[in-house]
Order: structure tokens, then C-alpha cells, then sequence
């Protein structure tokens, strides 16, 4: 053996896993937190056109549709032309969806850009491409540490662009705004390079991946009730977490509680996502995802029955909140972690991209039955007791689920 | 035969790197939060209602005395006391604020938090829900 043997290869800083989960945690926290600051357009954009407020909500509603469609779609892109490519592209549309915004004068100018191109942006350059990546390029032993980070990362973004959004309107007016989100958002292509797999030419993958036909591999997929039922427990959380979004103030409204105190609540379950999120990434590595799935939606179910069956103050609407907080996210590192588990990383970004879907139909569900069930009913009792039973069957569609590599997607040599 | 490429990676103290990166967040973010709000500072004849912004760990007694001095009427507190909602409908109220002790003078947004999902449910300023709810 010679002295040369022993000579470590050092890669390039921007090859390096710290540098990858670096660019990644800014590329979730940049696109959910432009994405957040959206609503805050509403308002401006309505008055400077004289348009009805259905306008805006519309090409929003686009957005989340286009984005929840285009998902598993830029997974199977992202498996098949790498994850770089996609984000790049994805940070493109983004950020011409977002300047284009400040300049659409008619609402099909901002169906198109506030709608179709921030969706398809979301769909290319947001977490659910960046933590694939994640699982692709970082260690297993750090892999589900790096997604409840990158997670984390999209959560803080959130909570932090919205009052940035807030100060640009205020300082600069709407349309500077927007260009100023979009010029930040123009950072999504810059970084998207440090995320490059082997599909982009890098030859980095961190774990030797068996190699099948794409339409094989998702037959195989389907075909496993491991899968089924993990897209089946990911419906309830869009399910519950879109609910609650969209109906908490409302329903605090109703019950007398004071509507500042819903302003802090969600602030609460934002601030707590945070910690949720990136400690149920740093538990994936080390526990069951599955058992703590089923934990985390028992829960869930647990926190939303004794909410609702105690009279409300503000501060069970606070502990509530900050419960909720905790297992927001929390579900996103260990779901898509159970699915590198079972199939690998080779279709990674399409598999999960599917699961994605499954949650935002359950999200659209979650948003309009709690408005039907409130018209008809006049309270949102029916609608919190579904959360209930939809947290139950989630937790019990968990416990089967094998945690282990599905032998047909075993790398041999 | 050569060893593995290094990867820091590997060896990285996962907690302290994530505190690390969020501090680093944070800072540049409220670097941007500053300038924004400098930019956003509302001109001395301004008068309405008004975000007036107080150094952290301002008395709830003394903002509400500097508010009323500068001849205004306290509406609301935000963010624990570090801000207040005011309103004064003499021109010059902004300024008259600036110089009995706020740090900042805004026009009134809703500082009332953003979430999303994972799909996006940010409120407008004029929602049904957001803080201006309550405002006379």
C-alpha cells in the first residue's frame, strides 16, 4: 500500500452533503415563504383593478390545483432528467409567475401567471422536489435528518416571509413587491445546481439504486398495499391540516373566542411546525416512521377531541395550537422517508410526488366540506369530528405497513 | 485503493448545524425586516391609524402614555406590546409619535401571521378574520 492510498479526495465545498442541504433548505424556505405572502396580493391587486375579489381567489385556487397536479409530474421528471434540471426550470416559471403577477391587468393574465405559472413553479422548485433530493444525495444515516431540516426549512418560510411581504407592500406598494419576491425567488435556479443526481450527469447518488422501467417500477408501486396505504394516511393530513387552516378562525369566531387570539394561534402552530417538523426528521432515523406516524395521528386526533369538547379560552385555543404545531408538517419527513424506505431513491420524487397529490385532494376536501358542512349545519361540529375519525383510521392504516425495501426494488452487486 | 471522498456530511453535528442555519436565517431576514420597515416609515404629517413600533421591552404604560401625549388613541396591542395600533386624526400625528419615543411608524397592516400547509391560505389585510375585524 502506498502513501497514496491513504490520500483522502476532497470534493468541491459545492459537492459537498453541508452545501447540498444548505441549497435545499434555502430553496424550500424561499418557495413556501414567497408562496405564503400570496393572500397579502389580494386585497391591492383587487382595488388597483376594480376587479371582484373571485378574480384573485380564483387564480390562487389554479395555483393549488396546477401545483398538486404538476407534482408527481415534475417527480417523474426529476427521476428521469434529474432534480437539478427540474428545479431549475421550476425556479424559472416561479419567479416569471411572480413578476408577471405585478403586471397582469386582466384575470386571465393572472390566471395564467399568479395561477398556472407560480403552480408549475411550486411544482418544480419546492420542498417535495428538494427533500427527494435530499433523500438521493444524503447519507441514510443523516437522510431523514436532512428532510425534517429541509421541512423545517419551507415551514420557516412561511412564518417569516409573510410579515417581509407585509413591510414590501407597505414600504415600496404591490407591484415593487412582487418584483422584490420574485428577484428573491430567482434564487431557486442559482441553487438548484448544488442538488444535482445522477439523472442530472453527476453520478452522485449517495446508495446504489436497482435500475427497472419507470412503468415497471410504478406497477410494482401501486401493486404494494404498503404504498396504497401510505398514500391513504397522507389524504388525512391535507385532510385535517387545510381544515384547520382555513376554518379555525372562523370557527374561534363563532365560539366567542377573540379573533387576535386565532391571529396568535396560527402563529403558534407556525413557530411550533418548525420544531415539529425538524424533530420528526431527527426521531425518522432513529424510531419506526411508521409507528411514529401512527403516534403522530392519534395525536392529532387526541389534540382536535379534547379541543372541541372543552369550552374554549384562550388558552386552550393556544395549547391547542401549539400541539397541532408540533405535528403539523411533522408528517412530510416521515412519509417521504417511509417511501425511500420501501422503493429506494431511483423513482423517489415520482413515488412521493403521488403520495404529495393524495394530500392535497385530501387538503381541497378538508377546505370544502368544513365550508358545506358550516352553511348547512351553521357550526363546524360534523366536520371536527371527521378530522377525529379520519386521524383514528389514519393511525390504524399506518400499523400494517411493512418498513422495510420492497424485494423487487433490493440493488443486488 | 483511495478512500471515500470526504463528506463533511457525515461527520457534521447535526443539532448545532441546524441551529446554526436557522440563526443565519433569522439575521438575514431580519436585516431585510429593517430596511423594510425603515422604508415603510410613514412621513411626519401623516395622520390615521397607524402602527407605532416600540423599542423591545417597552412598557405597555409608556407606549400607551407616548401615544396619548402625541394626541392619539390607543386601538390595540400587537406582538406582546412591541407594537401598537393608534389612531390620531391631527396632521403631524406620525411625527408627534416618532418624537415622544417610537422607534417606527407604519401605515396599518394586519401583523396578523401567515400559514400555510401545504397548500397556501395566507389572509388579505381586508379578510373577514384578520385583526382589522375589530377596528370601529
Amino acid at each position: 500500500m502506498t502513501s497514496s492510498t491513504h490520500t483522502a479526495v476532497r470534493r468541491p465545498f459545492w459537492r459537498d452533503p453541508l452545501f447540498i442541504i444548505i441549497a435545499g433548505c434555502l430553496i424550500s424556505l424561499i418557495s413556501f415563504g414567497v408562496r405564503a405572502t400570496y393572500g397579502l396580493f389580494n386585497d391591492p391587486i383587487t382595488i388597483a383593478y376594480g376587479w371582484n375579489r373571485e378574480v384573485f381567489a380564483f387564480a390562487v385556487a389554479i395555483q393549488n390545483l396546477v401545483w398538486g397536479i404538476g407534482q408527481p409530474l415534475a417527480g417523474v421528471v426529476a427521476d428521469r432528467y434529474g432534480t437539478a434540471r427540474v428545479l431549475i426550470a421550476g425556479g424559472v416559471l416561479y419567479v416569471a409567475g411572480v413578476a408577471l403577477t405585478a403586471v397582469s391587468a386582466t384575470p386571465l393574465a393572472m390566471t395564467l401567471s399568479a395561477g398556472v405559472l407560480v403552480g408549475l413553479g411550486l411544482s418544480g422548485a419546492s420542498m417535495g422536489i428538494v427533500i427527494t433530493a435530499f433523500g438521493k444525495l444524503v447519507s441514510e444515516e443523516r437522510r431523514s435528518w436532512a428532510m425534517g431540516l429541509g421541512t423545517a426549512a419551507g415551514s420557516a418560510g412561511q412564518l417569516l416571509f409573510a410579515p417581509l411581504g407585509q413591510a414590501f407592500i407597505s414600504a415600496y406598494g404591490w407591484q415593487t413587491a412582487l418584483l422584490l419576491l420574485a428577484a428573491s425567488a430567482a434564487l431557486l435556479p442559482l441553487l438548484a445546481g448544488a442538488l444535482k443526481t445522477r439523472s442530472d450527469g453527476s453520478g452522485r447518488e449517495r446508495v446504489p439504486e436497482i435500475e427497472m422501467p419507470f412503468t415497471h417500477a410504478m406497477r410494482l408501486a401501486f401493486g404494494h398495499s404498503s404504498y396504497l396505504l401510505l398514500i391513504a394516511g397522507f389524504f388525512v393530513c391535507g385532510f385535517q391540516l387545510a381544515f384547520i387552516t382555513v376554518h379555525l378562525p372562523p370557527y374561534l369566531a363563532s365560539v366567542g373566542v377573540d379573533v387576535s387570539i386565532a391571529a396568535w394561534a396560527i402563529a403558534m402552530i407556525g413557530l411550533f411546525n418548525i420544531v415539529g417538523s425538524y424533530g420528526a426528521g431527527v426521531l425518522g432515523g432513529r424510531r419506526s416512521k411508521r409507528y411514529l406516524l401512527s403516534w403522530l395521528y392519534i395525536g392529532r386526533a387526541a389534540a382536535i377531541a379534547i379541543f372541541i369538547s372543552i369550552p374554549q379560552t384562550p388558552t386552550t385555543v393556544l395549547v391547542f395550537a401549539a400541539i397541532m404545531g408540533l405535528m403539523w408538517l411533522s408528517t412530510v419527513p416521515l412519509t417521504s422517508g417511509l417511501v425511500a424506505v420501501m422503493f429506494g431513491t431511483r423513482y423517489l420524487s415520482t413515488l412521493f410526488g403521488v403520495v404529495f397529490l393524495s394530500h392535497q385532494v385530501g387538503s381541497f376536501l378538508g377546505v370544502w366540506l368544513g365550508g358545506i358542512m358550516f352553511d348547512r349545519f351553521g357550526n363546524y361540529d360534523l366536520v371536527w369530528w371527521a378530522a377525529v375519525a379520519l386521524g383514528l383510521f389514519a393511525a390504524i392504516v399506518h400499523l400494517p405497513i411493512v418498513e422495510t425495501r420492497v424485494q423487487r426494488f433490493v440493488a443486488t452487486g | 485503493m483511495a478512500h471515500q471522498p470526504k463528506d463533511n456530511g457525515d461527520t457534521i453535528r447535526p443539532h448545532r448545524f441546524a441551529l446554526l442555519l436557522f440563526i443565519t436565517i433569522l439575521l438575514t431576514w431580519g436585516t431585510f425586516m429593517v430596511f423594510a420597515i425603515r422604508a415603510a416609515n410613514l412621513s411626519d404629517e401623516t395622520a390615521g391609524t397607524v402602527f407605532a413600533i416600540f423599542a423591545p421591552g417597552t412598557s405597555g404604560a409608556t407606549a400607551l402614555s407616548t401615544i396619548i401625549r402625541a394626541g392619539g388613541l390607543p386601538i390595540r396591542q400587537n406582538l406582546g406590546g412591541m407594537v401598537w395600533t393608534a389612531h390620531g386624526t391631527a396632521p403631524g400625528f406620525a411625527g408627534r409619535l416618532r418624537r415622544q419615543g417610537a422607534m417606527a411608524v407604519l401605515d396599518e397592516f394586519p401583523f396578523s401571521p401567515q400559514l400555510g400547509g401545504c397548500i397556501v391560505y395566507a389572509k388579505s389585510p381586508r379578510s373577514p378574520y384578520s385583526l382589522r375585524r375589530n377596528l370601529p
